[in-house]
């Protein structure tokens, strides 16, 4: 007879890093199940080291926690091995603080952080042994509720979720918990529940509304409950200062992909590039004062052990005073050995100077995307740098020190042409024999380049994906180009992985079928390139008898119901056919300007 | 300045997490602890810190030392109560001491480590029986060859009997108890106890996987006059402190 502890003590001994699923790291929170209204787990849809590194995460784990009458704990996507293991002990996927089966806890909520963690969400929900898709769950079944960026257009996914809360999470999860701990105890059914919720500011709840097709083309939703809401308004929080700000999150054992603590600077990007989608969704620009930030700072330090410190944002150097900001941080850690990094840096010699007085000495690599190498290009998605702006900030750069650039870029960005995609070669040639001149030394350069995906709410979201063909075309022109030149490392992101990102980022509810029969063919962590298999998924869609090419390269017209249109994440529609007005304009306009 | 040794054990909560993790995991208490810390020179400073030797992914211990190097003289009672709560749980510490100065450096000095290892899930008369003869046969071999892969991938045979200098089965009344190893370590090579015991696992056909058994680290030993001594007696210091 082996009890469930020596059965899982024996999975761990067979697989890869057994420390993915022990969880007790410092700050971890234990709380006793018998003493709380209401509990949660909070499923990351990926592997352990990855989850550990979202700050949604450490957020809403604190903003859940410091209540007493609620306790939230975390479960990650197995690896191969682990899944394996517990299929064949039947071992159900368990949470990570008190090793209790998810089917235990009231509420599941999955953090969709982009497209391609679907299937994985299917599988974890299959491991905990929930049933997949809502309309077969039962009162005795967690409730299921996701969150995350890939909420502002959740339809390919909303048949698995009981409902979804858009936006800022912090203040509508506990509000959410409230709420569902005062309808549990009046011991109401699943389906009151649900309805007792929907008055809350941000959930949306998929079954009370119904996806309408003509002639095979989304043609709009219809509300099937009386009083739900439409549009569903995205949750704002107003004041970052007095938002939770997770200065004791867990600190993990193993190495994670973002080892360190990190404080959000501000949240929103009041730049506008018009592929980004965190650029619209994230509106409008809240910031955290420098008061608030060096005292997270300290707290952070003290309560982790972390000697780094991520001052994250969608770009640093927009940050007001972020000179007096780093000053008074070195300020407040001399001589402690505490370095502090800064992720986004825009491409211009006011951020050189930045990195240099954040760095001090560190000379690694400095990352920028200038994301097109024209500036006519650059111009139509709204990335205001001309070539010599950023020429001089590379300069700039290299005269204090620094070592190595990466550098992104993307193609099949609306209006690109082939000499756009040449110019990225161009562009990098000129970098590296510049830095050669300069500094009479080779420069450690690599170039990524990935695929532009249409997103929701942003103004390229009515605009087609190049199809999969053309990508492969133009990667296969860049690798021709980057050959030629030494000294260069050139890396792309799978052709077939974007265009499958493509298809869910712009899906309907139809694709839920497509979802469910990939994970059934074996999908499953199509994050990662090991696991990542197109010929499942193409066999997945081939068997549902849908053309994912209908959802990746289709150009949508002004007028056509969008799928995601009921769902407001900030910036109306109006807005960003404006913007989309004005690239096509910057487009047309180049060549007459600059003639 | 000072040079601080101290001993530690690991339960069974995080007992699996690699070497590395180990690292990390002291040089974070470390940092949270407030204690003065020294750090080398260089665009990467890190702490003068060390640990006697990397423990197997999985295994429990008893016994366990790191050294530290702090910039300010501390006593081993402050440095105890400063240190204690920063650990996880798991994790305890059980003494410390102040190092003289011609103290050896503490990884240096491991020669061998002893281990139990118990059955998890076939505790019963005839394994005990299997097991007993296991050890039997592999101490009677004058060679035992395993497979090893070099830096560069080149597989080479290793005769690990040499790093075996003990391996002994403990019976209870119902069967196997636990197995004892003492097996060479150190930074001048050994073997791992998980080799030892797929070897053994091979002398009963398999019957007895490595993934069966649980394992805990009893304790560290250097050598002094050819004699094999608890780690503690090579390092030079004046009193030892108890936790």
């Amino acid at each position: 007879m082996t009890g469930l502890k020596e059965k899982i003590d024996m999975m761990l001994r067979q697989v890869q890093k057994p420390a993915r699923y022990t969880g007790s790291e410092w700050n971890a929170v234990q709380k006793d199940h018998t003493n709380v209204d209401l509990k949660m787990v909070l499923a990351f849809p990926d592997l352990y080291e990855v989850g550990m590194s979202n700050l949604g995460l450490k957020v809403l784990y604190e903003a859940v926690n410091r209540n007493d009458n609620y306790l939230m704990e975390r479960v990650f996507a197995p690896a191969a091995d682990m899944e394996e293991q517990m299929r064949v002990h039947k071992v159900p996927l368990f949470a990570l603080e008190s090793g209790r089966p998810l089917a235990e806890f009231d509420l599941v909520g999955f953090s969709l952080q982009y497209e391609l963690c679907y299937s994985t969400v299917i599988n974890m929900l299959d491991l905990a042994g929930i049933p997949i898709c809502c309309r077969d769950r039962t009162d005795s079944d967690p409730l299921v509720v996701g969150g995350g960026p890939s909420t502002c257009n959740p339809e390919p996914v909303a048949s698995f979720f009981d409902f979804f809360l858009i936006g800022d999470g912090e203040e509508a999860l506990p509000e959410l918990l409230e709420k569902l701990a005062g309808l549990k105890k009046a011991g109401l059914g699943r389906k009151e529940i649900i309805k007792g919720l929907s008055d809350l500011e941000g959930l949306y709840i998929p079954s009370f509304y119904e996806d309408q097709y003509n002639d095979g083309i989304y043609s709009g939703l219809v509300c099937t409950e009386p009083g739900a809401p439409l549009p569903v308004r995205k949750r704002v929080v107003k004041d970052l200062d007095k938002a939770v700000c997770p200065a004791a999150p867990p600190v993990s054992y193993l190495q994670a992909i973002h080892d360190r603590g990190v404080i959000e600077l501000f949240r929103g990007c009041s730049r506008g590039c018009r592929f980004c989608q965190a650029g619209f969704i994230y509106r409008p620009v809240r910031r955290r004062s420098r008061e608030t930030v060096v005292e997270a700072a300290k707290k952070t330090v003290a309560l982790t052990g972390y000697d780094e410190i991520s001052l994250s944002s969608l770009s640093s150097c927009d940050y007001p005073d972020i000179d007096l900001l780093i000053e008074e941080l070195n300020a407040a850690f001399q001589g402690r050995k505490i370095k502090f990094s800064l992720p986004s840096l825009r491409l211009d010699s006011y951020s050189v100077k930045l990195a240099e007085q954040v760095h001090r000495g560190r000379r690694s690599s400095l990352t920028f995307a200038p994301e097109a190498a024209t500036d006519r290009l650059r111009k139509v998605i709204g990335k205001n740098l001309s070539t010599g702006e950023i020429f001089s900030a590379l300069d700039a750069a290299v005269e204090v020190g620094w070592q190595g650039f990466k550098l992104y870029f993307m193609i099949g960005l609306p209006t690109e042409e082939r000499a756009d995609v040449e110019s990225i070669v161009d562009f990098c040639r000129d970098v590296r024999t510049r830095f050669k001149k300069k500094a009479g030394k080779k420069l450690d350069l690599s170039v990524s380049v990935s695929t532009f995906v249409p997103k929701a709410h942003t103004p390229f979201q009515w605009e087609p994906q190049i199809s999969l063909a053309e990508i492969e075309e133009r990667q296969r022109l860049l690798r021709e180009g980057f050959k030629k030149i030494p000294g260069i490392r050139f890396s792309w992101h799978e052709a077939e992985a974007s265009f499958l990102e493509a298809v869910f980022a712009r899906g309907d509810r139809r694709l839920a079928s497509v979802l469910e029969k990939a994970w059934q063919l074996g999908c499953r962590l199509d994050g990662w390139s090991e696991h990542f298999s197109f010929k499942l998924w193409k066999q997945a869609f081939e068997e549902c008898s849908i053309r994912p090419e209908d959802y990746a390269n289709r150009n949508f017209s002004l007028e056509d119901p969008l799928p995601w249109g009921h769902l407001h994440c900030g910036v109306s529609f109006d807005y960003l056919i404006r913007e989309r007005e004005n690239a096509l304009d910057d487009a047309r306009n180049w060549g007459v300007e600059n003639e | 300045m000072s040079r601080l040794l101290f001993e530690f054990h690991r339960l069974e909560t995080i007992r699996y997490i690699s070497h590395l993790d180990m690292l990390r995991l002291f040089q974070r208490a470390f940092y949270r602890s407030g204690l003065p810390l020294e750090f080398s020179q260089g665009y990467n400073p890190h702490l003068k810190f060390n640990l006697a030797a990397p423990l197997p992914l999985g295994a429990t211990a008893a016994g366990e030392y790191g050294e530290i190097e702090l910039g300010a003289e501390v006593e081993p009672e402050l440095f105890l109560d400063k240190l204690a709560p920063q650990l996880p749980g798991g994790l305890t510490l059980a003494g410390a001491a102040v190092l003289e100065d011609n103290s050896p450096a503490l990884p240096s000095l491991v020669e061998a480590a002893s281990y139990e290892a118990e059955p998890a899930g076939f505790s019963d008369l005839l394994s005990a029986q299997r097991a007993g003869a296991a050890i039997g046969g592999l101490m009677a071999a004058d060679e035992v060859a395993i497979q090893k892969k070099t830096k560069k991938g080149k597989t080479v045979t290793v005769n690990i009997r040499p790093h075996i200098f003990e391996t002994e089965a403990l019976y209870s009344s119902i069967g196997l108890l636990k197995v004892k190893m003492l097996l060479k370590a150190g930074s001048a090579g050994g073997v791992a106890p998980a080799v030892v015991l797929g070897k053994l696992n091979d002398f009963t056909g398999g019957l007895m996987p490595a993934e069966n058994w649980s394992l805990h680290r009893s304790g560290l030993y250097c050598l002094l006059d050819g004699q094999m001594n608890p780690l503690t007696e090579g390092m030079c210091f004046i009193q030892w402190i108890k936790k």
